[in-house]
């Protein structure tokens, strides 16, 4: 038996993780995950701070997903001190989150097109994915970092002109995208990288509580949190889901999620031109604390916040869903037959690492016993 | 096969040639341009740093440095103006544009966020935070005249902060007449209160130091035990500096209901006191003491009308008393916190500002004149009891002696 390692810093790597694949020939037997080296401790920055300047940190959690993670703790906030945020910020919210998701899915599709090497797709993804950014940079002013949520709704309207670019973008990105995914599905060579490769089944899902296209790629559409969001709730939604669990599988998800997500910004939209009013209510935050979940790009996010009576937050935590995919990937890791296999396999979980980096295991120096770092136990 | 060979490349290159040599290809590549549109950024982008577009219009008030979340701002004094106007650091600027809608009067701009949020309700962040003590406010309202944003408002018993108002300029602070009325707690300071909250809440002090300091621990309890059985003067809780960070309740959670405001006093722990960032959990009075020291308000007796409106006013418990001698109204310049709240609302301009030690003197002597007067008015008071009790019992004596006689 030999270890392969790869990283902290390593060509495949977008961000600093480490990877030790235990290696018998090219089959991989099994692997161990290092990380920690981009730790930056956000939740004891963002203590004591007022919440539009925490929402503003939150907001740097993810570089990609960096939307959803304001979406999340401003709804949180919402949630216990019920705030009631006009109907127009609603699916504003619903557009932009969707529009993320769709760039979000597009990136993921073309980094694991490249780690194929197939570079053509990977540069039709990303040239698909370019027009989304140009639609966030107009409603919402920056391209990652919007800074376009607030508690208790969103910091500007859209007008006509807008709306009307947002639809002849999204009938363009539309037939694009049938066109990449023609492409992926009927390709010969991709379906031999892809199919029967990093396979994960239900009982894997259920031991390592792997979410998000991860989960849905193996016959669970449930784990899709939209379905329980109180504004999604109100579209023609369904989840998309494959039944074999394996890379291939997992794009599959990605692209029919981006075209669903099409449609959802056109319901959204809709629902839009129908309100009228502002789109931001006065933030009357109470003292408490309470929890909101929602479907980030890549799974479950999770938020507990607590605040004090004029909005200056005590505590927060923050759960993101690499942290369960990553778990997953060592399951995955057992059905690959060569280390170029691991290394698709690592790519099409989408992994955020710097997402990911938000728990802290403390060591009793003492007793020597280990414990997480949660929200109510130290 | 060579002649072949060399008509097809002929042929290849003559196709070529014939292909891109046409006149629209020649127009287009000679005369290429990238479309406008390309190059400008549209309306609403976001480009850093944030803009000081009208420096005439700053007031200095610091709002936009306080909501700064990556601390890029800074107010440095500017002689064009004459004023302190906002310098912005490029390479610390995030363009979250919390500064632009911050400014109360609209100096700073990025991509089109003024425009975009003119008049739309939004909550001022702040680095420091002021919060009114009602205990020690005197309602004289001289914050309230102050504040340049309407942050402050009233009620019948103290003056309290709006806090979605207020942008932390200190002008209240400076104006306000009574020490320490107006409390500050900063982001630092709530962040160091909250750690040490955790830190006690799961004894993480003990466990990081060695063994030595948990027998000091058990020493301060013992003189904390002490320290309660010398101290039977029980704690409360001012409900106007609570914000409700629930610091106490984690130390304590039985002893401590922050819906009613009320504490359990067999349960309360002595600890809470130093986890509250407000002072909000209190033992003991709190003396209200005035900034000016040289100078006091006195009143003028030959204009005084005796209309009492100032003794009614005062909010300073024993500041101002009536002397039974001239039932006028006198100011005690030891407790006289100069809230000129007596001064602006006497109807006949009788009371003025003069300096203390001519005040101290003329207190003195209206004061020992009252007593003087009282102890007089006592003695007459026993005396006449004494001799109306006399007479009758005389009276009596002389009947009996009659019927005697008789």
């Amino acid at each position: 038996m030999n270890v392969v390692p790869i990283g902290p810093i390593h060509p495949i790597l977008k961000e600093p993780i480490r990877l030790k694949l235990i290696v018998e020939g090219e089959q991989v037997l099994g692997s161990e995950v290092e990380m920690g080296y981009v730790h930056r401790g956000i939740e004891r920055i963002i203590e004591g701070k007022h919440h539009l300047k925490g929402i503003h940190l939150v907001e740097r959690v993810c570089g990609i997903c960096s939307y959803i993670h304001t979406y999340t703790f401003a709804e949180c906030i919402e949630n216990y001190s019920k705030i009631e945020i006009p109907d127009k910020a609603k699916y504003l919210r619903v557009i932009t989150c969707e529009l993320e998701r769709i760039h979000s899915h597009l990136i993921a599709s073309a980094v694991y097109n490249f780690s194929i090497e197939h570079e053509t797709l990977g540069m039709w993804g990303l040239n698909a994915r370019e027009h989304v950014m140009d639609l966030l940079e107009m409603i919402t002013g920056n391209r990652v970092n919007m800074g376009y949520n607030l508690v208790g709704g969103v910091r500007a309207d859209i007008n006509k002109e807008m709306i009307d670019k947002i639809h002849n973008k999204l009938n363009e990105l539309r037939d694009d995208l049938k066109n990449i995914v023609a492409a992926f599905e009927t390709g010969p060579l991709i379906g031999l990288r892809g199919k029967g490769i990093g396979v994960i089944k239900y009982k894997g899902i259920m031991k390592t509580r792997a979410v998000g296209p991860i989960a849905r790629a193996a016959a669970l559409p449930e784990s899709d949190w939209r379905l329980r969001h109180p504004v999604y709730k109100t579209f023609k939604f369904k989840p998309v889901w494959f039944e074999n669990g394996d890379c291939h599988d997992r794009m599959e998800v990605r692209h029919h999620e981006v075209l669903g997500s099409i449609d959802l910004i056109e319901q959204a939209l809709e629902a839009y031109n129908e309100c009228a009013g502002d789109v931001r209510v006065k933030a009357d935050i109470k003292g408490g604390e309470g929890e909101w979940r929602n479907e980030a790009h890549r799974g479950e996010v999770t938020y507990k916040v607590a605040t004090t009576n004029n909005g200056i937050i005590k505590r927060i935590l923050v759960r993101t869903p690499t942290v369960m995919n990553i778990e997953a990937m060592k399951i995955m890791f057992r059905t690959c037959p060569t280390i170029s296999d691991a290394v698709t396999t690592y790519t099409s979980i989408d992994p955020c690492v710097s997402c990911t980096e938000r728990t802290i295991i403390l060591k009793d120096s003492k007793t020597g016993k280990t414990s997480n770092y949660s929200f109510n136990l130290i | 096969m060579l002649i072949i060979y060399m008509c097809d490349i002929m042929s290849s290159t003559l196709w070529y040639l014939y292909e891109f040599v046409r006149k629209k290809r020649i127009i287009s590549f000679t005369c290429a341009k990238t479309d406008i549109e390309c190059t400008i950024p549209p309306k609403r982008y976001r480009k850093v740093p944030v803009i000081v577009e009208f420096p005439k219009k700053c007031i200095s008030c610091s709002a936009c440095k306080g909501a700064c979340p990556a601390f890029a701002i800074e107010l440095v004094h500017n002689e064009e103006y004459n004023k302190k106007i906002p310098v912005i650091d490029d390479g610390s600027c995030i363009t979250c544009a919390l500064c632009v809608e911050s400014c109360p009067t609209g100096v700073l701009e990025i991509g089109s966020v003024r425009e975009d949020v003119e008049g739309k309700d939004f909550s001022i962040p702040k680095y420091t935070n002021l919060i009114i003590d009602e205990e020690l406010c005197v309602n004289c309202s001289l914050c309230k005249n102050t504040c340049p944003v309407e942050a402050i408002s009233n009620n019948e018993r103290t003056h309290y902060i709006i806090d979605s108002k207020c942008i932390q300029c200190m002008r209240c602070i400076d104006v306000c007449p009574v020490i320490d009325a107006i409390k500050t707690y900063d982001e630092q300071q709530l962040k160091e209160k909250i750690k040490l909250t955790y830190d006690l809440k799961f004894n993480r002090l003990n466990k990081i130091n060695n063994i030595e300091t948990t027998d000091n621990i058990n020493n301060t309890n013992n003189e904390e035990m002490e320290n309660k059985n010398k101290n039977t003067e029980k704690p409360r809780i001012v409900k106007s500096l609570c914000i409700k960070c629930y610091n106490c309740k984690d130390i304590n959670l039985e002893g401590i209901n922050l819906e009613e405001y009320c504490i359990n006093y067999e349960k309360w722990n002595r600890k809470t006191l130093e986890v509250c960032p407000t002072t909000a959990l209190r033992i003991g009075e709190v003396k209200k003491i005035g900034k000016i020291k040289d100078k006091c308000y006195v009143v003028d007796e030959d204009n005084c009308i005796g209309c009492r409106i100032c003794y009614k006013v005062c909010e300073v418990e024993n500041t101002i008393e009536i002397s039974s001698e001239t039932r006028m109204p006198y100011i005690n310049p030891n407790l006289c916190v100069r809230c000129s709240l007596c001064y602006n609302e006497c109807p006949v301009y009788a009371i003025n500002l003069e300096s203390t030690e001519n005040v101290k003197k003329l207190y003195e002597h209206r004061k020992v004149n009252n007593e003087f007067k009282e102890i007089i008015t006592n003695d007459l008071n026993e005396l006449s009891l004494k001799y109306i009790n006399s007479l009758s019992e005389i009276k009596k004596e002389m009947k009996k002696l009659n019927d005697k006689g008789t």
